[in-house]
């Protein structure tokens, strides 16, 4: 602390004479007033030099007593607490101006122009040690072997201990005696006091929780957090204590532009999954991945390598996460999507939606997709889609017309079929276009990037989107084009899904050529890699031999695929408006 | 200032076009959009009123002043900036106007909750959840093995919100809370319900009770705390002043529900204000003694006149103002009752004040003293905090348990 510092330092002191002393002293308390009991005194025209910290030491170190325990010969200075609070103890002989400091005296002689003898101190002047008592009796250092070895020191003994505060902080009301420790608190009052790792400080704790909770440093750090191991456990509130955090409460991992799957309510992913829905026990949940592993051969694997590559990765296509067969709930990313089951539709007809603390979503809740939240099959968003089609479409560019097996996209690492939940959905769509040879040469053609299996359905998505849109009239109409999608997917959450996938199915599309044969369903050509890129809105994009010429062929589409694009991107804003 | 305001007032709601102007434009003479609190405050008003003006029938041609007087004055329409989430933490710590009702409430959250495993706590707050990572921090640090948390948020879905508007959408700020918890080892479930002040909140209220019914094992006070946390949001339902036949006390009948539910502990912070006259001028007056405080506060701690936060924080005031003095019926949703009037709807639903604890007390003594100078706290009857400013009301905070 400062006052004992000053007090130790000043005490080193002791062997020099006082001029040194009062160097010393002002240097190390850098205090221009010192206020009296009387009442403010105004400054001395004496400004302090800069504070020296008090490390500062004149070369020849001297030995510092104790403070409180004086060298025993010295000179014991007592001085009535008027003197002691004086402020110009100083006397000029010559015109008796008083001065706070002896510094100051010796100037102001100067100009009297005294003969040079007069000038210097007298020579044999004995310098002997002087300490001070406080004059109040009932101080400890009343005593003299108790005396404080500064004045300055004693000065601000005496203030602090038995003086008025006078000097107050106005960020926190504390308040000083002394000046010098008033301007030394509020250099510090609620200066810095937290910090979040985004770098802002906080002087005050709940502000900081505040900031804390929202801060995007938060996300990062818990996305890199290594998820655990999740049982599946039933959602009931009356689950005793649970343990956890750990829980996977299957749940519409929602975010943003997931709003649609709230909507996405009525439509039974399955009809297993309906009944399933009232109480999300891993049971019902399994039973949602057995369904559709029955459908979807390769889903579990699907989900191991999708999961596995969840972890640092933002651009989880939806369908890659949800409801993962109860074998691979343990697995890394696995608690990321197993919300992805209905949720309570008990609780209200109309939308809620519930997140869980699970360990691996947060990951996912990076501010920069949105998207990217684990949904069931059905539930898959547009822009997810779209991205997942992007990357698809980027396996398509890269290797055009060849086997993309093991290609790697920028974004997630595909397991080797990618097969969307759509594709389980069993429903009229599927039957009838269930074309599994398709889904088997696209699966095979696919190959890396997963694009195959996804690609095929995709096509045959565009293709019935694309024939909607035309059935519908251009720019999917919500109540038009969705409702034939819901039918067409039993309304898995197909509406949105669809339109997206309309547009993915290019890129699906485009995925499955082989050699350069492309598919053409109802004489159109699937949409390439820029173009589904383009309609996405993504920006630039490898472009293929056949961008331009596919371009202008697919203009048509594209219009009505991205006015449908836009339309769920717009109802995604609004998850409560239905669908 | 004030009388210049009430003549102008009543100039207007008689139809005296030409009075009505040449108080309106003595007004704009005086009280600069930049001036000292006084004049800001008068300002406020004077755009309200001009406001209303331009929509009351003869007072037609005030449109156009009205419209010369925001561009002479550069005054742009009140568009709310859309808070991140970031943004609005540090604004709502701003002053203690929010804070305070955070932690008298947080505290008497905390002191109910003690032994629930599980606690479903409902949050009706206007700051959108602001309160919740405190109360997060509170619950990690007080219990060992901390409850789960069960959040439930009641989203607006009007068009018109009141300010301070989030620029993103609560399930990312759930999500956010929900990361945040698990930071802190604390179990916690998010869940948005959409629902609005303008039925009551009605939705949230049916969907409380099928989630009781669903899960009575659930239900309180058998394992699982039921928390209601209203924060300035229950002034928005509407009072008798917009009742119909149908629901002769809207805000009497939400409290019936609330106190059906049986709940653990209802926390009730709003502010200490009168607006819910139908005279206009009464409400003027009331609105004016009253708003004269944030603009006052701000000065002490947002000296910079151009600085963002500030006109943020001056624009919302301003959005309030103009919703008292400007809108009628339906788009009136500001309709704050003084505590007292407050206190005797939860007597008369059957609630019973529950004290807070010399704990709370001192924390938030402590938390005003972090602040700038002439916030003070006050307690009454017993049982009420009351926040000061300068001596003034200006927010209290109640926290009741079923009687």
């Amino acid at each position: 602390m400062m006052m004992m510092k000053s007090f130790m330092f000043q005490q080193q002191q002791q062997q020099q004479d006082q001029e040194n002393m009062s160097n010393l002293t002002t240097s190390a308390s850098g205090e221009a007033s010192v206020s009296s009991s009387g009442g403010r005194v105004d400054q001395n025209n004496y400004h302090p030099p800069p504070e020296i910290p008090p490390s500062n030491q004149p070369p020849p170190k001297k030995k510092r007593n104790m403070p409180g325990n004086p060298d025993p010969d010295s000179e014991v200075i007592s001085l009535s607490p008027k003197t002691l609070m004086a402020t110009n103890r100083f006397l000029c002989e010559i015109c008796n101006k008083g001065f706070q400091r002896d510094q100051n005296l010796q100037l102001h002689r100067r100009g009297h122009n005294l003969p040079w003898k007069l000038k210097q101190r007298p020579k044999n002047e004995v310098v002997k040690k002087k300490v001070y008592v406080c004059p109040e009796p009932s101080c400890v250092h009343h005593d003299p072997s108790r005396a404080l070895g500064d004045l300055t020191g004693i000065k601000k003994h005496f203030s602090r201990k038995h003086g008025e505060k006078k000097w107050k902080c106005d960020k926190c009301s504390k308040k000083y005696a002394v000046q010098s420790d008033w301007k030394a608190h509020s250099k510090t009052c609620g200066t810095r006091e937290y910090r979040c790792d985004c770098g802002t400080l906080f002087s005050r704790r709940d502000s900081f929780i505040t900031h804390r909770a929202f801060c995007d440093a938060l996300a990062e750090e818990s996305a890199r957090a290594i998820p655990t191991a999740t049982d599946p456990q039933m959602i009931l509130p009356s689950t005793p204590s649970s343990s956890s955090h750990l829980q996977t409460i299957p749940q519409f991992n929602n975010q943003g532009t997931n709003n649609n799957n709230n909507n996405f309510l009525h439509y039974p992913f399955s009809s297993s999954s309906s009944q399933s829905l009232k109480k999300e026990d891993g049971s019902g949940s399994n039973n949602n991945n057995h369904h559709m592993m029955d459908n979807n051969g390769n889903f579990g694997l699907l989900l191991n390598n999708g999961n596995g590559s969840n972890s640092g990765s933002r651009e989880l296509p939806p369908w890659l996460a949800s409801c993962p067969p109860a074998g691979l709930r343990g697995v890394g990313p696995g608690p990321l999507h197993p919300h992805h089951h209905h949720n309570l539709s008990s609780s209200s007809p109309s939308s809620s939606s519930i997140l869980s603390s699970n360990p691996a979503n947060p990951s996912q809740l990076g501010p920069a997709l949105p998207n990217f939240h684990p949904a069931s099959g059905p539930h898959m968003s547009a822009t997810a889609l779209l991205q997942k089609a992007a990357q698809m479409g980027a396996t398509t560019a890269t290797t055009p017309g060849s086997k993309p097996a093991g290609l790697m996209l920028a974004g997630p690492t595909y397991p080797d079929r990618y097969v969307p939940n759509n594709n389980n959905a069993g429903f009229g769509f599927a039957s009838s276009v269930s074309r599994d040879d398709v889904g088997t040469t696209n699966n095979n053609a696919g190959g890396g990037g997963g694009g195959g299996g996804g690609g095929g359905l995709f096509q045959e998505m565009m293709n019935y989107s694309l024939s909607a849109a035309a059935a519908g009239g251009a720019g999917f109409d919500d109540d038009g084009a969705m409702a034939s999608f819901e039918d067409a997917f039993g309304g898995g959450g197909g509406g949105k899904a669809a339109a997206a996938a309309g547009g993915d199915g290019g890129g699906g599309g485009g995925n499955n050529e082989e050699g350069g044969m492309t598919r053409d369903f109802l004489g159109l050509r699937p949409l390439t890699h820029s173009d589904l890129l383009s309609l996405a809105g993504f920006g630039n994009c490898m472009n293929n031999d056949n961008a331009a010429e596919q371009q202008q062929q697919l203009q048509q589409q594209r219009h009505s695929s991205s006015s449908s694009t836009h339309h769920s991107h717009e109802s995604q804003k609004q998850p409560w408006q239905g669908n | 200032m004030e009388q210049l305001l009430v003549h102008c007032a009543n100039a207007i709601q008689s139809n005296d076009a030409t009075l009505a102007q040449q108080i309106l434009w003595v007004l704009n003479n005086i009280a600069p959009p930049d001036g000292d609190s006084n004049q800001r405050l008068t300002c406020a008003f004077l755009r309200a009123l001009v406001a209303r003006a331009a929509k009351t029938g003869t007072c037609k041609i005030l449109a156009t002043t009205a419209a010369r007087y925001c561009y002479n004055n550069n005054l742009l329409p009140l568009s709310t900036h859309r808070f991140s989430a970031i943004e609005l933490a540090t604004f709502v710590d701003l002053t203690p106007w929010h804070r305070f009702g955070f932690t008298a409430a947080n505290a008497a959250i905390l002191d109910s909750i003690e032994g629930y495993s599980s606690v479903h706590l409902v949050d009706l707050t206007s700051t959108h959840c602001m309160q919740i990572p405190t109360l997060i921090d509170a619950v990690a640090s007080r219990f060992e093995s901390p409850p789960l948390i069960k959040l439930t948020v009641a989203a607006p879905t009007d068009s018109s919100l009141r300010p301070p508007v989030l620029d993103l959408s609560y399930e990312e700020l759930g999500s956010k809370l929900v990361n945040f918890a698990r930071s802190r080892n604390v179990a916690m479930e998010f869940r948005v319900i959409p629902s609005t002040h303008s039925d009551g909140f009605s939705t949230l209220i049916d969907h409380l009770r099928i989630h009781h019914l669903l899960y009575p094992e659930a239900t309180p006070p058998a394992a699982e705390a039921l928390v209601i946390n209203c924060h300035m949001m229950l002034h928005y339902i509407e009072d008798e002043s917009t009742a119909t036949i149908a629901s002769p006390s809207p805000r009497d009948a939400f409290l019936k529900s609330i106190r059906s539910l049986e709940p653990t502990v209802v926390v009730v912070v709003d502010e200490d204000v009168e607006l819910t006259a139908g005279n206009l001028v009464c409400r003027l007056r009331s609105a004016f003694n009253y708003f004269w405080i944030p603009f006052d506060a701000v000065d002490a701690f947002l000296p910079a006149a151009g600085s963002k936060q500030r006109q943020w924080y001056e624009a919302e005031v301003c959005w309030r103002i103009e919703n008292v003095i400007a809108q009628e019926g339906m788009q009136r949703v500001e309709r704050a009752e003084g505590k007292a009037r407050w206190v005797q709807r939860m007597r008369n639903a059957a609630f019973r004040e529950a004290a807070f604890g010399e704990d709370c007390v001192a924390e938030v003594r402590g938390m005003l003293g972090e602040h700038a100078a002439g916030w003070g706290l006050k307690k009454e009857e017993e049982d009420q905090l009351v926040l000061t400013w300068k001596g003034h009301n200006v927010v209290f905070a109640t926290a009741w348990v079923p009687a």
